[in-house]
């Protein structure tokens, strides 16, 4: 079953899904993401200014799915073989979801340095939705 | 800046090239391999070429390229005027691939933004709009050609970007373009809503009609030149246009990467530059046939090695979306 997502609600953060903007907090400088809503860090609310973090960050955690895929993404597993999907910590400090490319998925553990690169995520209704992904850093 | 001349040192320069940035997907493919699975490659001049990962095409390749174009630039990505994308593989036969590369990459709204395709020339029909739109410019000349997996199209079919900013000032001036266009129909072609590209198959008019093109475009140039950088369709036409302009010597990475489509003659120029070549005529040709030439005065220096893992044959067709890939 997949988790079908309009255009109109997909291009409505753009920013974040190509470059992972994140609200950084006026009151705490915590950084929050998606830049919207409270403050994680204090809860403080209308105080994020959008910032463009440097892409890179940490592995905090991380799963592969090899079958039963949603069906946006079944091209891609044919492809591909497994999908790996990770939650990275940013060097920044906010953890934001992701997926893995260019690296054997399994191969990938907590603690591992990744890098952000834009990527087709899939395509629906004949149209591309692309995306950042992360790949280990060289 | 660190070159010995600059733009301003060259009286009626179109602009320079200001930055360069390439990218080149990991997964390579030797021609030993084709060759096993078809007891036959049939790529010139071909050793190994590069294949664009499952979730790659030539929006993403040109996004990658433009970022590192720009990481290497004097310019930020606010100050850039103008965005020329070529390419003869966008994932769309209709809709604005340009606005999406502007959008991931983050220029700015009121950046002008365009997409030349239809033709192997996309690439330098880019760096000419880029020269002569509003500077700094990005121009980005990214490509993933498919053919039919039994033919000479696919068997050299690469992947790869390259992006260059275009500015007033930088080290590599480009001096003097010209062009010429005459009709050669047939010699590299994909039919409305195929991927895959054909050609008529008659090998001795393609060949006319590359070497004559490439050599009447360069002919027509104002300049002087030590290196001869054109569109590589496979590793061993460049050298015709090399036979045909004496005295230069020819660079390309076809042999290596692929097929490159509108990127290649800019591949040829990094090659060029990485072996020291300070005055090169990057020549893009395209079916129909056309051809611009650019004549380029100082370097940039790049690097031509980029991270590879080897991939199977059956990868190759899983990847490329020769088998598989239907909902």
């Amino acid at each position: 079953m997949g988790a079908y997502l309009s255009v109109p609600s997909w291009v409505r953060n753009l920013d974040s899904r190509y470059r992972f903007v994140l609200g950084e907090c006026t009151e705490c400088g915590g950084y929050t993401f998606p830049p919207e809503g409270a403050c994680v860090e204090c809860n403080a609310v209308g105080t994020l200014e959008p910032v463009e973090p440097a892409g890179t960050g940490e592995v905090v955690a991380q799963t592969v799915i090899e079958s039963g895929a949603p069906p946006e993404f079944a091209a891609l597993l044919d492809a591909q073989g497994a999908i790996g999907v990770v939650l990275v910590e940013l060097d920044e400090g906010a953890r934001v979801p992701g997926m893995l490319t260019d690296c054997d998925p399994r191969e990938v553990a907590r603690g591992d340095r990744v890098e952000s690169v834009v990527r087709r995520i899939y395509e629906q209704e004949g149209i591309v939705r692309y995306g950042a992904k992360f790949r280990p850093e060289p | 800046m660190t070159g010995t001349e600059s733009a301003e040192g060259h009286d009626g320069a179109l602009g320079a090239v200001e930055s360069v940035g390439t990218y080149v997907p990991r997964s390579t493919i030797s021609a030993e391999t084709v060759r096993e699975a078809w007891d036959g490659f049939h790529a010139r001049g071909v050793s190994e070429k590069r294949v664009p990962a499952a979730d790659e095409d030539a929006v993403t390749m040109a996004v990658a390229a433009a970022r590192n174009a720009l990481d290497d630039s004097e310019h930020n990505r606010d100050d850039v005027e103008t965005l020329a994308l070529g390419t003869t593989t966008p994932p769309v036969d209709e809709g604005d691939i340009g606005a999406t590369v502007a959008e991931v990459v983050g220029l700015g709204e009121g950046t002008e933004v365009s997409v030349h395709s239809q033709s192997t020339r996309a690439g330098t029909r880019a760096v000419v709009d880029g020269l002569r739109s509003g500077t700094p410019a990005l121009v980005v000349a990214a490509d993933a050609p498919r053919g039919s997996p039994d033919d000479a199209v696919d068997h050299a079919a690469g992947a790869g970007a390259v992006a260059l900013v275009v500015a007033d000032d930088g080290d590599a001036a480009v001096t003097d373009h010209a062009t010429y266009t005459r009709e050669f129909p047939g010699t590299r072609f994909r039919r409305r809503g195929n991927d895959e590209v054909e050609t008529y198959g008659a090998t001795t008019y393609e060949r006319e009609a590359y070497t004559t093109t490439v050599t009447e475009a360069v002919d027509a140039l104002d300049a002087d030149f030590e290196a001869l950088a054109p569109t590589a369709p496979d590793g061993s036409r460049p050298g015709r246009a090399g036979r045909a302009v004496e005295g230069s010597e020819v660079f390309q990475l076809a042999g290596e990467l692929g097929d490159t489509g509108a990127a290649s003659p800019l591949f040829g120029l990094v090659a060029a530059w990485d072996a020291g070549s300070e005055s090169v005529a990057v020549v893009g040709y395209g079916d129909g046939a056309s051809a611009d030439a650019l004549a380029i005065r100082g370097s940039i220096p790049v690097k031509t090695a980029w991270p590879s893992v080897e991939i199977t044959y059956p990868q190759y067709l899983r990847q490329r979306g020769h088998v598989g890939g239907e909902d």
